[in-house]
């Protein structure tokens, strides 16, 4: 099972570091004639049954007598699909500079390959540009409470007493309170003026400040077994210090739990930011995130009409099960009554 | 002296009312000497051990005594840092079993390198090259290949090996050696002794021998302390009091084993 999931992480996460190469168009990139415009499929066979060099054919929008937009394809207009087409530059990551997108086609032909939103942007390479945001503000987020967790739970564990309670009560603290109320409560201290940037920053900060408090308790408990093993006091007898006996001879023991720990952690903050997104209170538009693509389905008007804004649900959804996967097979693994059997991850 | 304990007392801390772990203990070590501490299980002989490392369990206090190390120093009184700078330089220790005393996830020859680099500054090269060439004078006929070993990748006896290389790395005054022969077979055990008679010899150690062995202590040590219920009951050059055991613990003791 779990190389599906990692099959599924590693197609999300190259998306989402070349978004800008492999989408065909920027996440801002809008164009109001095409508001919920529907997918336009791919060709491969014209209306006369000959097979062609991919095309897709041209758009049309009217208003019905409802006024209500109506999109319909004009055969006339095609547009062949163009690979390592020019466009205007941009920098992945804002360091490898590169003009030329993977595919897309010459306008004013419009290649929406799952839809546009509400200002006529490109769904899929809005997805590709939110992956940006969701996955990573699980690695950076989940990077930070870890460090902050296994530092708290190991020098707690190690010293124990009144060191290991103090810790511990403030661990406790923070767990004490429901975390999503203190989401939003420490939202709110952010200054609303911050730049998309601040604002991811502020929102990773905030998440990894909330989640690092359970597994400092969990290593907490660990250490103090570990601290109790022979090794331990042979480094002490051999004159090291507190500090690296912490760091090298009882948190690398920890480390099997770690990262299931870890894995199994990360699909918590994609589905925090995409709540908060969700909210308005995550990246704000033009910028992209899962969670706030997925707001703007949140009325029952919009999902009737242009089901595909529902897409960027499923991703989040495709995600978080792959994340649970592979921390399922990672814990299997390193289950030691697994051993036995196979050690297949 | 060496090393003087006098008048050691240990008790579990918080529970003055229960007797103490250890009683008015006097040990004294001689420069280049072999002592050993003899008793059985729960005698307070590691106890006795561990509180010249200062590494009693948090649980444990020492309530009254001195250790004083070269005439100079009291180590109970000494702060954690300077403490931790005679760890290791001073004095160290060889424990029981070498398997656990290892940190499993780490190379043999790395965990001797850090004893360098914690109390020297020494570039990397150099301290490589000076735990290889412990390995190879404790006795180890591939330094190179231990030195890139897990510790479960060696025999018993080499890895005890390995433990008094890391032991004798900064060339201590004295080291603390707890049972260091109690997990190992006959032959290697007489290895190991053999060793450490070398380690003497060669450089200017001495040795606090922590042990049950009598046998062990008649063939190896200058003087010996036997210590009964958390007290020193007898000592004495070991030769005398292996020939005429004053007291009758003693006496029964040895009859125990005949020596």
């Amino acid at each position: 099972m779990s190389w599906v999931g990692m099959v599924i992480l590693g197609l999300l996460y190259t998306g989402a570091i070349f978004a800008d190469f492999i989408s065909p168009y920027s996440y801002r990139d809008e164009n109001r004639d095409y508001s919920y415009c529907p997918p336009t499929p791919i060709r491969v066979k014209d209306r006369d049954g000959r097979w062609q060099w991919p095309f897709v054919y041209g758009v049309t929008m009217r208003f019905d007598q409802y006024y209500r937009r109506v999109y319909e394809i004009d055969e006339t207009q095609k547009y062949p699909l163009k690979i390592f087409i020019r466009t205007e530059p941009y920098k992945i990551f804002g360091l490898i500079p590169g003009s030329r997108r993977l595919f897309g086609v010459e306008d004013p032909g419009r290649l929406y390959l799952w839809g546009a939103d509400a200002r006529g942007r490109d769904l899929f390479s809005r997805i590709l540009y939110g992956g940006r945001v969701s996955l990573f503000i699980g690695l950076i987020g989940v990077s930070i409470s870890f460090t902050i967790g296994l530092i708290i739970g190991g020098i707690a564990g190690y010293f124990g007493g009144r060191i290991d309670n103090i810790l511990m009560r403030i661990c406790e603290m923070f767990m004490m309170v429901p975390g999503f109320y203190l989401l939003l409560a420490l939202r709110a201290v952010v200054p609303p003026d911050f730049n998309s940037v601040q604002v991811f920053v502020s929102i990773v900060v905030i998440l990894a400040f909330i989640g690092w408090a359970g597994l400092a308790r969990v290593i907490r408990g660990m250490c103090l077994s570990l601290r109790e093993r022979e090794y331990v006091l042979a480094a002490k007898a051999m004159g090291q210090s507190d500090l690296a006996i912490i760091l090298k001879h009882i948190l690398p023991h920890t480390l099997s739990y770690s990262v299931v720990a870890i894995m199994l952690s990360i699909p918590s903050y994609i589905i925090m930011e995409s709540a908060l997104s969700l909210l308005g209170l995550g990246i704000q538009d033009p910028f992209a995130s899962w969670g706030n693509l997925l707001s703007e389905a949140m009325g029952i008007v919009q999902i009737k009409f242009a089901p595909w804004i529902l897409l960027p649900g499923l991703f989040i959804f495709l995600s978080v099960m792959a994340f649970n996967v592979i921390g399922d097979a990672l814990r299997d693994y390193w289950d030691p009554r697994f051993k036995t059997g196979q050690r297949n991850l | 002296m060496l090393l003087t304990i006098k008048n050691l007392s240990v008790r579990i801390k918080g529970q003055e009312k229960a007797g103490p772990i250890i009683a008015d203990v006097d040990v004294q070590i001689r420069p280049n000497e072999i002592v050993a501490v003899v008793g059985a299980s729960g005698s307070g002989k590691t106890t006795t051990g561990l509180a010249v490392m200062r590494l009693l369990d948090p649980a444990l206090g020492v309530t009254a005594g001195k250790i004083i190390l070269e005439d100079q120093q009291d180590l109970l009184a000494l702060p954690a840092s300077e403490m931790n700078r005679i760890r290791g330089s001073k004095i160290s220790m060889v424990f029981q079993d070498p398997l656990s005393a290892f940190n499993p996830v780490l190379t043999v020859g790395y965990q001797i390198d850090e004893v360098f680099k914690y109390h020297t500054s020494h570039p990397g090269k150099r301290i490589r090259s000076m735990t290889q060439e412990w390995l190879q004078r404790v006795g180890i006929p591939e330094p190179q290949r231990v030195y890139h070993s897990y510790p479960h990748q060696l025999s018993g006896g080499m890895r005890q090996r390995a433990m008094i290389a890391m032991a004798m790395a900064l060339q201590p005054r004295l080291i603390i050696a707890d049972e260091p022969t109690s997990n190992l077979d006959v032959t290697l055990q007489a290895r190991i002794l053999e060793l450490f008679q070398e380690l003497r010899e060669t450089q200017d150690v001495s040795i606090l021998f922590i042990t049950h062995d009598l046998g062990l202590v008649k063939r190896l040590c200058d003087r010996v302390y036997v210590m009964n219920k958390g007290r020193v009951i007898e000592s004495g050059k070991s030769t005398e009091v292996f020939a005429a055991p004053r007291e009758s613990y003693t006496q029964q003791l040895l009859k125990a084993v005949s020596v």
